[in-house]
């Protein structure tokens, strides 16, 4: 599974995207290593969520989803992945009332949210991706998090 | 694709041979008004829908659709085109519009009238078949709809039709759909399936199915309160069901006496419910009492 994952990364890196600037490999790996540091302890390494991720836990709360492929983050747009990470998030059908998705919008400037996601992206099939650049067109990232002209 | 859809569009309307024929076709459908409404009276009603916009409650015995603008006192008919070959499923109509209905069922696909059925667009460009179950329209964004293909899964068209695009396979033996604009989705709302196995529902980013509370058993038909979308209600066939937060919990509530086929709410919070046999009923206090409407 963790090869399966690496392979993946790897080829998305490589392959001939559509797009380079979306998956830039510098950025990737910016990416990954603020990812071990703020995200793993809750995702799981290489984005593998946690187990039993479908179903809310003995507190009535849902676990952290995977990134990979398996999960759904593929499902959402630039904007709105920008804003669950730097707002956080709870389900609205939790038991409790905690925000169990911790606001990173004080801990990660604007480009390094940009790079964590970055790196989410190469952990996906390019149907994904493909789906995700689709719904990011009408909802891509909000103007303070836009990549300086280069 | 763009030739696709003028094709499609010209097949629904080719039974307008000229224009003569046009002239008639409002008598003619008056007439068949007239006397359809009253044999839809007696057969079962499969699908109910509110025109927020034109004011009007829709209902189909599954052959036809049919609007009454005067709570029920009278029906005029939405005829489907006589080339026409499936029975309709459900019946729904898009946010901020008025006058426009959608009709969905096995064999017709999907297809929009805004014309009160004087013609037909047939909206299956890119969906693999006519064989659609299920149908709902977004609570808040006039242009998006979902259709579900029981062998598929659910389809979600952006452009009220034009395309389509598989979302998930969809919760398995879904019966009938409701989108919701209820607050906290990751997207726009919320996407509920009345199923063989009691009611499941995602955020319409199709992340995730889950149970909808413990409604066990079949149920038919979901309906939730525009005014307030945590309110839903459910007809199964354990009776009539609703819930306070989003269909996390239910209770029971008072059913008109005859068994519940099919629910809908009105942007002012009134519920109809009909019946297998035809009868229809309305609650303005939320499904405690209930009077009969119509004849
Ligand atoms: C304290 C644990 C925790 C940490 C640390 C954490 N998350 Fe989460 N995250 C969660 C939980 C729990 C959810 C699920 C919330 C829900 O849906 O109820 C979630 C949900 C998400 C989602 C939305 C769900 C989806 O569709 O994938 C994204 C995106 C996300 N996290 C990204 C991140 C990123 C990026 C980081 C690091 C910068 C991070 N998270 C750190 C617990 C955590």
């Amino acid at each position: 599974m963790l090869v399966v994952t690496t392979v993946i990364g790897t080829t998305a890196v490589a392959a001939d995207d559509p797009l380079p600037h979306v998956l830039d490999s510098k950025q990737i790996g910016a990416g990954r290593a603020f990812y071990g540091q703020y995200c793993a302890s809750c995702h799981g390494a290489n984005g593998k969520g946690a187990p039993n991720w479908r179903e809310p836990n003995r507190q009535g709360e849902l676990p952290s989803p995977p990134h990979n492929q398996e999960g759904h983050t593929w499902r959402h747009s630039d904007a709105d992945l920008y804003e669950i990470i730097s707002k956080g998030w709870r389900d609205p059908f939790n038991k409790t009332d905690r925000i169990t998705m911790p606001p990173f919008g004080e801990t990660l400037a604007p480009e390094e949210i940009r790079a964590v996601i970055a790196y989410l992206k190469s952990l996906w099939t390019d149907e994904q991706r493909r789906y995700q650049r689709e719904e990011s067109e009408k909802e891509p990232f909000p103007a303070e998090a836009k990549p300086s002209p280069e | 694709m763009i030739s696709n859809l003028k094709r499609t569009k010209r097949i629904w309307t080719a039974w307008l041979p000229g224009l003569t024929v046009l002239a008639i076709i409002p008598v003619l459908a008056a007439a068949f008004a007239i006397s359809s409404a009253r044999a839809a009276d007696k057969g079962s009603i499969v699908a109910l829908a509110y025109d927020a916009g034109g004011g009007a409650l829709l209902k189909s015995d599954g052959e036809a659709v049919y609007r009454s603008g005067n709570n029920g006192d009278t029906w005029q008919a939405i005829p489907l085109p006589p080339s026409a070959n499936g029975s309709i499923a459900a019946v729904a109509t898009p946010a901020k519009r008025s006058g426009v209905v959608y009709v969905a069922g096995p064999g017709l696909g999907v297809l929009r009238t805004e014309d009160d059925g004087a013609s037909w667009v047939a909206l299956n460009t890119g969906l693999p078949s006519t064989k659609v179950t299920a149908f709902t329209a977004h609570a808040a964004l006039p242009e998006a709809i979902y259709a579900f293909v029981p062998e598929s899964g659910i389809y979600r068209s952006q452009d009220a039709g034009k395309s389509w695009k598989l979302m998930d396979r969809g919760p398995e033996n879904t019966r009938q759909l409701l989108h919701t604009d209820m607050k906290g989705s990751m997207e726009t709302g919320w996407l509920y399936a009345a199923t063989l196995q009691g009611a499941r529902v995602s955020m319409d980013c199709f992340c995730l199915w889950r149970d909808a509370g413990e409604l066990n058993g079949k149920v038919d038909s979901l309906a939730y309160d525009p005014l307030q979308p945590e309110r839903l209600y459910a007809a199964s066939d354990q009776g009539l069901f609703r819930s306070t937060n989003g269909g996390q919990d239910w209770e029971q509530t008072a059913s008109p006496e005859a068994a519940v086929t099919t629910l809908t709410a009105t942007p002012s919070g009134a519920l109809y419910a009909a019946s297998t046999d035809g009868a229809l009923f309305r609650s303005l206090d939320r499904a405690e009492t209930w009077e009969p409407i119509g004849d």
